[in-house]
């Protein structure tokens, strides 16, 4: 009984840890706070281990039923929130999903493509992408380090992610062709 | 897709969209397939890089490499999933066991693994200025401090407040090591009696509620019992010292422990420091206009009858406000000195935002309480900014911040209606109030008010925000700055009798006035920097 258990959470850990990247991804543009997404994947994740027995072929379809769960959280949620934290309409929503559900396989190696886009970014950027999400100095110290206001260094962070979802496009375009 | 359109996402996730430019969202992803797929690209990558600062966070407290756990090499994928287990575990009690051990002979499995949480801090090194209080969590392992304040919350309902310097080790939910430190323990109820602070002398084991201890290295440690039973053991858990309590103790024949009168910080202190910290800053700072608090004015500071006192009272008091009395004067605590003191009228000061006695707020509890200053001059950008809690809505509308005259253009006020949702009126800009009625409410708790003034790509632009969230923005049509002259806080003067009622009752802490508008970075900072989290996460107590 108990190695069943162990082999169950051993499967589950394995698929959980191979998909819920791009289902976090999934879940990150069906909501409008970002604080709000690891509140969600966490329901996401308990309702998944409750029901893993009923999953048939997880090798196959661990992603997408996820995701499915992940669906139906995000409606849920969206139902019993604010509307200023809902701004996007919720047939608007639907179409995002939707699409998002489609696109889960080539989505999965989306990591591959950033990682690939960050080094073609220039020096600079890259080193304020660094301050931004990899080092302990804060964007407000770094603004006083490089004689720039905070405001202008995080326009640049926003021009940057732009550029970075721009560059991934390419890229996953040009490997599917 | 346009370079327009993709601003319109970057603009979303970066959570600083217009309510127009929503429309226009909503239109885009409507109809385009592209632009839903580089929207859900843009989500990804917005995700993917959060990942890596949050995994980031997680690993690097404190300079100590000796933890006993593989907290730092576990990989974050794995430490999510064991993360995900562990809620797991706990609501279906399947038997997943991982057992380990440390230094000092605690197994530790994953039925037992801790809930540790942060509650405040302040001062520790720059690389933990992203702790968010009330989310970070601590786990099972070594923690190492040099300076600062640090409040963590074990399970529901035991407190423990480092202060400076400090070495510990976290070996469960309800014990710790500590080789070094002083140290506040609260036990609030009966979950966590028996949380043991472990020494390389001797175990102190509480039995509710509250003791201070102060751990050096090769001394004796110092102990002190402020309120219930604390029995201390020697270091194997065999030899018991007795239990103590504030007025008994127990025989001291040789016990590794001194008796000391200790004065360890309370809870919200590492609060109050971080707010405390910035002030003489932000004092100097050129764009502030008006600077308040509330504590009770100083003689060496406020004395009216003196001609040798220089003090900034409004020109023109009106009607009521006239005073002698320096406790009715509030200083404008700004450098800049543009805006004038205030003068308070049948208001009384009162319990402010932080724990003790010099953080104050003024209490606004008569049909006449209100607060006037006047700020010269004319402000193509303007932030006024305050901390309030409301208690009940007095009429229809309830004004928060009016100007004495309603007479021309640039003048603005912030009201509530009878339910509390708040909003905005410009003089002269009849559509905005409509239009702008937000479905927020000021509550009973502690609360972040945030009016800016400005343009935005050309553009006059008006918004309220509560707390860090955005909650109307209004486009003024005719307005080109702010004009305030004389204005009142929480009163309105009626324009045919002259006459000024108060219909605010709750508290103000902080009140600021700024010749810039604040981006929502900057409120978000000033919300972080001024929020009092431990009156946020004051434990829930249970009945035995």
């Amino acid at each position: 009984m108990k190695s069943d258990r162990n082999l169950k959470n051993t499967k589950f850990l394995a698929y959980y840890t191979e998909h819920e990247p791009a289902v976090r991804a999934y879940v990150r543009g069906g909501l409008y706070n970002h604080h709000d997404v690891a509140d969600l994947m966490q329901k996401v994740a308990i309702i998944a281990w409750n029901k893993f027995d009923q999953l048939k072929d997880p090798e196959e379809n661990f992603g997408k039923w996820m995701m499915v769960i992940a669906r139906y959280e995000i409606m849920s949620f969206r139902r019993k929130a604010e509307k200023i934290d809902v701004p996007l309409c919720d047939k608007v929503m639907q179409k995002i999903l939707d699409q998002g559900a489609k696109e889960y396989d080539t989505r999965k190696e989306l990591c591959y493509a950033l990682q690939a886009c960050i080094q073609k970014l220039k020096a600079g950027e890259r080193e304020l992408l660094d301050v931004a999400y990899n080092s302990s100095t804060s964007i407000k110290d770094f603004a006083k380090k490089t004689n720039k206001t905070t405001q202008s260094l995080y326009q640049k962070l926003n021009r940057i992610r732009t550029a970075l979802t721009s560059c991934i496009q390419l890229q996953m375009k040009t490997e599917s062709l | 897709m346009k370079s327009s359109e993709k601003k319109l996402i970057e603009d979303y996730f970066a959570q600083s969209i217009s309510e127009e430019d929503i429309s226009s969202l909503n239109e885009l992803l409507l109809n385009s397939e592209e632009a839903r797929s580089f929207y859900l690209t843009y989500a990804s990558v917005m995700e993917n890089l959060d990942e890596s600062r949050q995994a980031h966070n997680l690993y690097n407290f404190g300079p100590s490499k000796a933890t006993r756990f593989p907290r730092k090499k576990a990989g974050k994928w794995m430490a999510i999933a064991a993360s995900i287990i562990f809620a797991v575990v706990s609501l279906n009690h399947f038997a997943f066991q991982k057992t380990l051990k440390t230094d000092h002979g605690i197994e530790v499995n994953s039925k037992n693994l801790p809930k540790i949480k942060l509650i405040d801090f302040f001062g520790l090194d720059a690389s933990h200025h992203s702790f968010t209080p009330g989310q970070t969590q601590f786990e099972v392992g070594e923690y190492k401090t040099s300076s600062g304040k640090l409040h963590l919350r074990f399970g529901e309902s035991v407190d423990v407040i480092f202060t400076g310097a400090s070495i510990f080790e976290i070996l469960s939910e309800k014990e710790i090591f500590v080789q070094k430190g002083n140290i506040r323990t609260i036990v609030h109820d009966a979950r966590g009696y028996e949380f043991t602070i472990r020494t390389p002398s001797a175990n102190y084991i509480d039995w509710g509620t509250e003791f201070c201890l102060n751990i050096r290295p090769n001394a004796t440690d110092q102990f002190e019992v402020d309120e219930g039973l604390v029995e201390v053991k020697d270091s194997k858990k065999v030899n018991s010292f007795g239990k103590f309590t504030p007025d008994y103790k127990p025989s001291m024949e040789n016990a590794p422990f001194t008796l000391f009168d200790l004065s360890s910080d309370l809870p919200g202190e590492a609060g109050y420091a971080r707010w405390n910290d910035q002030i003489t800053a932000k004092t100097k700072n050129p764009d502030l206009l008006g600077f308040y608090t509330f504590g009770t004015p100083n003689k060496n500071d406020v004395n009216l009858s003196s001609k040798n006192f220089f003090h900034n009272l409004p020109k023109s008091t009106p009607a009521g406000f006239e005073t002698d009395n320096p406790k009715s004067v509030c200083l404008n605590r700004a450098k800049s000195g543009i805006a004038s003191d205030a003068i308070l009228r049948n208001c009384s000061r009162s319990y402010g935002r932080w724990l003790g006695n010099d953080s104050k707020s003024l209490k606004f509890d008569n049909r006449f309480s209100a607060a006037y200053f006047e700020l010269p001059g004319k402000h193509e950008e303007f932030t006024f900014q305050a901390w309030l809690q409301m208690h009940q809505s007095k009429s229809s509308t309830n004004m928060l911040l009016k100007p004495l005259l309603w007479d021309g253009s640039g003048k603005m006020c912030i009201q509530t209606n009878r339910t509390g949702k708040l909003y905005q009126s410009f003089w002269g800009e009849l559509n905005l109030r409509e239009n702008r009625i937000s479905n927020h409410k000021i509550g009973n708790d502690w609360q972040l008010l945030t009016y800016t003034f400005g343009k935005e790509n050309g553009r006059v632009v008006s918004k309220l925000f509560l707390d860090k969230n955005l909650i109307t923005t209004g486009f003024p049509e005719y307005a080109k700055d702010i004009q305030m002259d004389g204005f009142l806080w929480g009163a309105s003067r009626n324009g045919q009798t002259g006459r000024i009622r108060s219909n605010f009752d709750g508290r103000i802490d902080e009140i600021s006035l700024w010749a810039k508008a604040f981006s929502e970075q900057e409120i978000k900072q000033e919300y972080h920097q001024g929020y009092p989290f431990y009156q946020s996460f004051a434990p829930e107590l249970v009945q035995k």
